[in-house]
């Protein structure tokens, strides 16, 4: 290819970009659509139609369990999730019991009920309620699901889970209709060993990493839907008709990874630049630091 | 008596108990170890290898889990690194982020020194409990790898979000980075930042391997053999459902 | 003793734990309810032991005037100082939610905000074309992170759809292998745990 021929050192140039370009560029890449929105289109997938469906078929009042198991790092990706559910839930009078497995968990449920209530006219006690940090995770979930009753006794506040009108009909985890775990790492799996087989049907809004690591669980039904990051979370937002954080967020999302793509390809093209002036493979050795593929795979992975 | 659908996990879990201690009894009279030797071990010794010859520390951490499988299987391979760290006098610097993992690797460490004749070369300031909070860890990490400028950088335990800021950590600073974990959703992040990652099992088996202890070995065999199993089923399964016979679906909800 | 005992406690807690998943029994349950009760117990003990840990070290680096003390200081405050928010004013009060959503909140994410630069630097170093096994690596991420979003569904709708089959086959079919691998792999160390041949998890030596 003639033209390749022609820019090749100029490709070269693009073998070693110093780290704090890709940084900049990364970094304009999510700003900017932050002022000046695209609007790029996004389409509703499979997994988030069915999680929509499964919320919309719960009957008026249906008995849920909101599990945010997320620390502030991942806020971001499912914080959007939880709102767009949240709203979905409330349209429809779900009672919420907030379940919280983290320190932070707490929190959030009483940031994200405070910003909808007024909205949806709910009230503490009546329409909701939420309890304090259970520690223990896989422990605490196992005990939820053996005994809830005895697992969660008060709320934030001190006072009797069980007395009050929200949750008053319950007698075990199976009175449940549903359980909406946001997660970004093992909880939900928790969920589907401890609480799933009780006939509890389990939802997971999870950040985008742990979306391959849930896929066999939705594939096998043993997981009932799942929202991955933060476009599935724009995704509910377009199909509940509730536009959020999420929608406004994935023009930068977007554009980062465009520019991510820019730059693998930028290397690739100054790799073969190199490779077609050297004639032969560049193994990626460079005086010590990483080395890129520079073993052959001899079982298990190597770079 | 049984729970209903508890059956079928009873079976499995009876024939792991029974391939295990076959094997443990055939290891421990054979003395072959029928575990290849991972690859990944070799790297290992490449980069205390190199750091030895930088006069640079090597770094290890044994992830954010608490006393999970992967952290048992890390604590045989800290074992191996301080060993060999001890054997070459290369400083070895501990990071941890768990409490109830600091002294067990303390003890690792200081136990290889001694069993390696260099009791005075261990210095428990070299082994840090720096934080149970997961940012605070990984900024505890990055401020030991900028100061003391590892030469080589071991991750190997169970990671959550942290794992691509301390392999990029470790990338910044020149480091020789391998890394090993069961945890699937961070394995792509070292497969892209470090220079080997241990996949899975192999994190388990090169626990196994190091240590040749008849127990650990026993354990890898029992896996292989559920491993088989898994996969006989798998593949029956798909022929059987797929011919419209749910016999094998049916047998495994026993 | 001091071997033995935790031992018999690991057995023992253990045991009934793993006995209630595969037979029934009233007091079965009842033991191991009453177990994972406590455990939630030592869970919340063992969050306390992180942070009483925190304190001793950082306590030291002052006492004995260790490189960087003075951040030290500013841990120590700083952990004293919101130790006290939350013990008097607790989870629900003004200065502390001020404090977590300003502060904490903030700082986690800008850690956690980091990755996207890291991931940047990450892939373009890595994903380069040097054999097959690399090259089936970057297509799969470039067609994933092209499909996953608006402009890749701008530039051909067929690429969401492709992106999603990456995810949900190919993808789905490696997890589940690594995934039944691990998962085997916890059963073996929980039964050595649970009977005691697993030294690592007392302290001993490996």
């Amino acid at each position: 290819m003639a033209w390749f021929e022609r820019l090749k050192p100029r490709f070269e140039r693009f073998d070693k970009i110093d780290s704090r370009y890709i940084y900049l560029a990364v970094f304009l890449s999510v700003l900017l659509p932050l002022f000046r929105p695209i609007g790029l289109p996004i389409t509703v997938g499979e997994q988030t139609r069915e999680a929509f469906l499964l919320v919309d078929g719960l009957p008026q009042g249906a008995l849920v369990i909101m599990s945010p198991s997320f620390a502030p790092s991942s806020d971001a990706e499912v914080v959007p999730q939880m709102m767009a559910l949240l709203k979905h839930l409330m349209s429809k009078n779900a009672k919420l019991l907030w379940v919280n497995l983290t320190v932070e968990g707490s929190m959030y449920a009483t940031r994200a009920m405070d910003s909808l209530k007024d909205e949806f006219g709910y009230e503490y006690g009546r329409d909701y309620v939420i309890t304090p940090y259970l520690p223990g995770q896989q422990t605490a979930i196992a005990s939820i699901a053996s005994d809830i009753k005895g697992a969660l006794t008060v709320d934030v506040s001190g006072k009797p889970v069980w007395d009050m009108e929200a949750v008053s009909g319950v007698s075990s985890i199976s009175d449940f209709d549903l359980l909406i775990d946001f997660n970004t790492g093992d909880t939900c799996i928790y969920y589907l060993q401890q609480v799933q087989p009780k006939g509890v049907r389990v939802i997971a809004g999870a950040s985008g990493v742990t979306v391959p690591y849930l896929m066999p669980y939705l594939g096998s039904g043993q997981l009932a839907g799942l929202l991955g990051g933060l476009r599935g979370a724009a995704e509910y937002e377009m199909v509940s008709k509730t536009p959020g954080l999420a929608l406004g967020g994935m023009d930068a999302q977007s554009l980062s990874h465009a520019a991510i793509v820019l730059f693998i390809i930028l290397g690739n093209a100054a790799n073969l630049a190199a490779k077609s002036r050297r004639g032969r493979l560049d193994t990626g050795a460079d005086n010590g630091e990483n080395q890129g593929f520079g073993y052959e795979n001899q079982g298990g992975t190597s770079k | 008596m049984l729970r209903a659908g508890s059956i079928a996990d009873l079976t499995v879990l009876v024939l792991m108990i029974a391939s295990g201690i076959y094997y443990y009894r055939k290891f421990a009279s054979d003395k072959v170890v029928p575990i290849r030797r991972i690859r990944g071990l070799d790297t290992i010794d490449e980069a205390i290898g190199r750091a030895t010859e930088m006069g640079r520390p090597v770094h290890f951490t044994t992830g954010f889990g608490d006393l999970v499988a992967d952290t048992f299987a890390a604590f045989a391979v800290l074992d191996y690194v301080a060993r060999q760290c001890a054997r070459y006098n290369a400083r070895l610097i501990v990071s941890n982020s768990q409490p109830v993992v600091h002294p067990i690797t303390e003890n690792i460490v200081k136990t290889a020194y001694t069993m390696e004749g260099r009791p005075d070369s261990f210095k428990s300031s070299d082994i840090r409990y720096l934080s149970d909070t997961q940012q605070a860890y990984v900024s505890g990490v990055w401020g030991i790898m900028e100061r003391e400028k590892v030469a080589a950088n071991i991750m190997m335990g169970y990671f959550f979000a942290e794992s691509l800021l301390l392999a990029e950590c470790g990338n910044r600073v020149g480091a020789f980075q391998v890394a090993g974990t069961a945890s699937t959703p961070q394995l792509p992040f070292f497969v892209a930042a470090c220079d080997y990652t241990l996949i899975g099992e192999e994190l388990f088996a090169a626990g196994a391997y190091l240590t040749q202890d008849p127990v650990r070995i026993g354990a890898i065999m029992a896996q292989d053999i559920a491993k088989l199993l898994a996969i006989a089923l798998i593949a029956l399964g798909a022929v059987m459902y797929t011919v419209g016979s749910t016999f094998l679906a049916g047998l495994c909800d026993l | 003793m001091k071997t033995v005992l935790p031992m018999i406690v690991t057995f023992v807690g253990g045991a009934v734990v793993l006995l209630d998943y595969f037979v029934e029994g009233s007091w079965i349950s009842a033991t191991s309810n009453a177990f994972l009760s406590w455990s939630v117990l030592l869970a919340a003990f063992s969050t306390f032991l992180g942070g009483a840990n925190i304190l001793f070290i950082h306590v030291r680096n002052l006492k004995d005037r260790r490189p960087n003390w003075g951040l030290s200081v500013i841990l120590v405050l700083s952990l004293v100082a919101w130790f006290v928010v939350g013990v008097v004013g607790t989870t629900e009060s003004d200065i502390y939610k001020f404090v977590w959503e300003n502060v904490y909140s903030s700082l986690s994410a800008t850690m956690f905000a980091l990755n996207a630069f890291f991931i940047a630097s990450a892939a373009y170093r890595s994903f380069r074309l040097r054999g097959a096994e690399s090259a089936i690596l970057m297509t799969a991420a470039v067609l994933v992170m092209m499909g996953r979003v608006g402009i890749g569904e701008a530039i051909s709708s067929r690429l969401p759809m492709l992106a999603d089959w990456l995810m949900s086959i190919p993808g789905t079919a490696g997890m589940r292998g690594i995934t039944i691998g691990g998962a085997l792999g916890a059963v073996t160390v929980g039964l050595r745990v649970i009977l005691g041949l697993e030294r690592g998890g007392t302290g001993m030596s490996v």
